[in-house]
């Protein structure tokens, strides 16, 4: 860990790329802010995020309350930020979830496609199943879920774990069948390696290259699922900060013409998703070695 | 042909297990529910025995494999069971509420393929004029942009901006006017309805109060399938086939539809996950706008614990999602001659 940071340091294609990219610094430096918020943020807020206030309803924002109050008298601003905690937990670790155990599996699926026996088979049938789960419209599945198992940040890590195995399983696959016909794994099979050394030390490491990458569009997009589902009123129970439900509490108060309870949980929400794709888009360029070309760095 | 009708029987023949699947991970599921149908049917009072005769007639007693192939078996006939909330057959409310949706939908699709996606391609195609490079910076602003909004925000800002302030669009209450009554329903789009029976009122209200959920889906998954799009034509431009065809000095607008077939495939596949995601995903954007569509009637069944409603829903949904999968790789077959050689 501290090597790697060390070399950070010198890496001076790092550097210069971020400069040249600011949107994608932009979204680096937010995407740290954001964890940073999700850990301490309940601490370091104004004021209450669940304390019901009536005498302070819909207050326009102001020096007291940044982001005004909304129809509870609860200061739109702290429970935004309190969402932070909320949103990311679930959104990360569903898209963890979904990378630790698609691409493994993908990785053996595209190692073992096409051989006879069984563990061909069992390559097929992988795929077969992950079609079944592509075939499920998304947000029925969510709701289905939520019914059958109860809104819970569980259940709802459980639907973006589940919603992005196969992408994962596939993307993984699909690098591994490109490296599978590389020399260097006939290499390795001629000096004796087994199967399955030969894929966790050589397949592995290099089909999860845009594996990585994937991660943080699939956060941004387990964000939504999370908020959406909050909104429609399937997901995060609503005294918890969550910004889809605090969308949905603030929703009735803009045909009156009181925009901010409904206006700034969605425009933070949408701006970490923005700093979430271009993380990714950051994380596929300084992965890859042509880039350090283009801007005349040698590899 | 012979090689087209080889693939699409292979296709067709892998639906029935897909849809075999999803039907029993939603039974396992649905069955997970903390609710009991009969009971709810039946209401508190009703005795005991009453209640069991229910259960038996609905086709939940027994093993849950043997409940199964009952459910089958109805299916089958057409039968998807009875919404105990609304009280209508699943298959009457989901004739009822689909086609509001499906209009959503097919518009927004329509919008990204016919109006955004030729000026996107227009950029790519090599003529730097005035408006491809005003169409360059504003999409690049769009791709980062599009992604990022939860599209019932930005339906709700819309409706604040158009109509709490400025006036302009309709209130946010429906597919018409109040005042107006449904065309006769033939498709259930009221745009085609309406077109069908010459119903002009109803055609000029069913579009007034299109436009701005249809905006706001459009904008905010165009965006995906528009990002495709640009990356398979780039990927394409700098091929060696669209390089030949340049060198034969091939005229530039016939470049640019080799160019812009070449897309095809990435944008059906795309288009297919948004549909997709759609057809439950527009309930956000329907909420905003009371639509009284698909996903609602979704999101109903499910706080109810309405079983036959829910597996009628997601049965439908499968269907129509695997159809558009095969609308895909149907696509797939005619752009790419490659395919149709392997046969």
């Amino acid at each position: 860990m501290v090597k790697t940071i060390m070399k950070l340091r010198k890496d001076r294609f790092l550097i210069t790329y971020l400069f040249r990219n600011p949107l994608q610094l932009f979204g680096i430096i937010y995407f740290f802010i954001a964890i940073i918020l999700a850990l301490i943020g309940p601490i370091i807020i104004p004021n209450s995020p669940t304390t019901p206030n009536p005498t302070a309803r819909l207050l326009p924002p102001s020096s007291k309350y940044w982001f005004g109050t909304d129809v509870n008298g609860m200061c739109v601003f702290s429970r935004t930020i309190y969402a932070f905690r909320t949103d990311l937990i679930i959104s990360l670790t569903g898209a963890l979830l979904a990378m630790f155990i698609g691409a493994p599996i993908g990785v053996f699926a595209g190692f073992f496609d096409g051989r006879k026996g069984i563990s061909g088979f069992f390559s097929s049938l992988i795929l077969r199943i992950m079609d079944v789960i592509q075939a499920f419209p998304i947000f029925v599945l969510g709701l289905l879920l939520v019914a059958g198992l109860g809104p819970s940040y569980l259940n709802i890590i459980l639907l973006i774990c589940i919603t992005n195995l196969p992408s994962n399983l596939r993307l993984a696959r699909s690098e591994v069948l490109i490296i599978r016909e590389k020399t260097y794994i006939d290499a390795a099979r001629t000096a004796g390696n087994k199967a399955t050394r030969i894929i966790f030390s050589h397949a592995m490491p290099n089909a999860l290259t845009p594996v990585l990458a994937l991660i943080s569009v699939v956060m941004g997009f387990g964000i939504l699922l999370t908020a959406g589902l909050s909104f429609v009123g399937a997901g995060i129970r609503v005294p918890t900060p969550e910004w889809g439900s605090m969308i949905s509490i603030g929703a009735p108060a803009i045909l009156t013409g009181e925009w901010w309870a409904a206006f700034f949980p969605g425009a933070v929400m949408a701006i970490t998703i923005f700093s979430f794709s271009m993380t990714g888009e950051a994380i596929t360029a300084l992965m890859d070695p042509l880039e350090r070309v283009k801007l005349g760095f040698s590899q | 042909m012979k090689y087209f009708l080889r693939y699409i029987k292979r296709r067709a023949l892998f639906i029935i297990p897909q849809l075999l699947g999803v039907l029993l991970i939603t039974f396992f599921i649905v069955r997970m529910i903390p609710a009991d149908p009969a009971r709810m049917i039946a209401g508190g009072l009703a005795p005991e025995e009453g209640v069991q005769l229910l259960r038996e007639k609905m086709g939940l007693t027994g093993p849950v494999y043997k409940q199964l192939l009952i459910y089958l078996g109805k299916v089958i006939k057409g039968d998807l069971g009875v919404s105990w909330f609304t009280g209508n057959t699943v298959l009457q409310d989901i004739k009822l509420r689909l086609p509001a949706t499906l209009e959503l939908l097919i518009l927004t699709l329509l919008v990204t393929f016919f109006i955004m996606l030729p000026i996107v391609l227009r950029t790519i195609s090599g003529k730097k004029n005035i408006i491809t490079k005003i169409t360059e910076k504003l999409f690049f602003g769009y791709g980062m942009a599009a992604g990022a909004f939860p599209d019932f925000w930005l339906a709700l800002i819309l409706v604040y901006l158009f109509y709490s302030v400025l006036g302009w669009a309709p209130a946010p209450a429906g597919r018409l006017a109040i005042m107006i009554i449904p065309p006769t329903r033939i498709t259930g789009l009221y745009i085609l309805d309406s077109l069908l029976t010459l119903n002009f009122s109803a055609l000029f209200s069913s579009i007034r109060h299109l436009i701005l959920p249809v905006f706001v889906l459009s904008f905010v998954y165009g965006g995906a399938i528009l990002k495709v799009a640009i990356v398979s034509g780039v990927q394409v431009k700098n091929s060696d086939f669209i390089n030949y065809a340049k060198i034969c000095a091939l005229p530039n607008n016939v470049i640019h539809k080799y160019i812009t077939k070449a897309t095809y495939p990435s944008v059906a596949t795309m288009s297919a996950v948004v549909f997709g995601f759609l057809l439950g995903g527009a309930v956000l954007v329907e909420q905003v706008f009371s639509w009284s569509g698909f996903g609602q009637y979704a999101i109903q069944s499910v706080v109810q614990s309405d079983y036959f409603a829910i597996q009628g829903v997601v049965l439908i949904s499968a269907i129509l999602m695997l159809l558009v999968y095969i609308l895909v790789d149907i696509v797939f077959f005619i752009v790419d001659p490659r395919i149709k050689s392997l046969g």
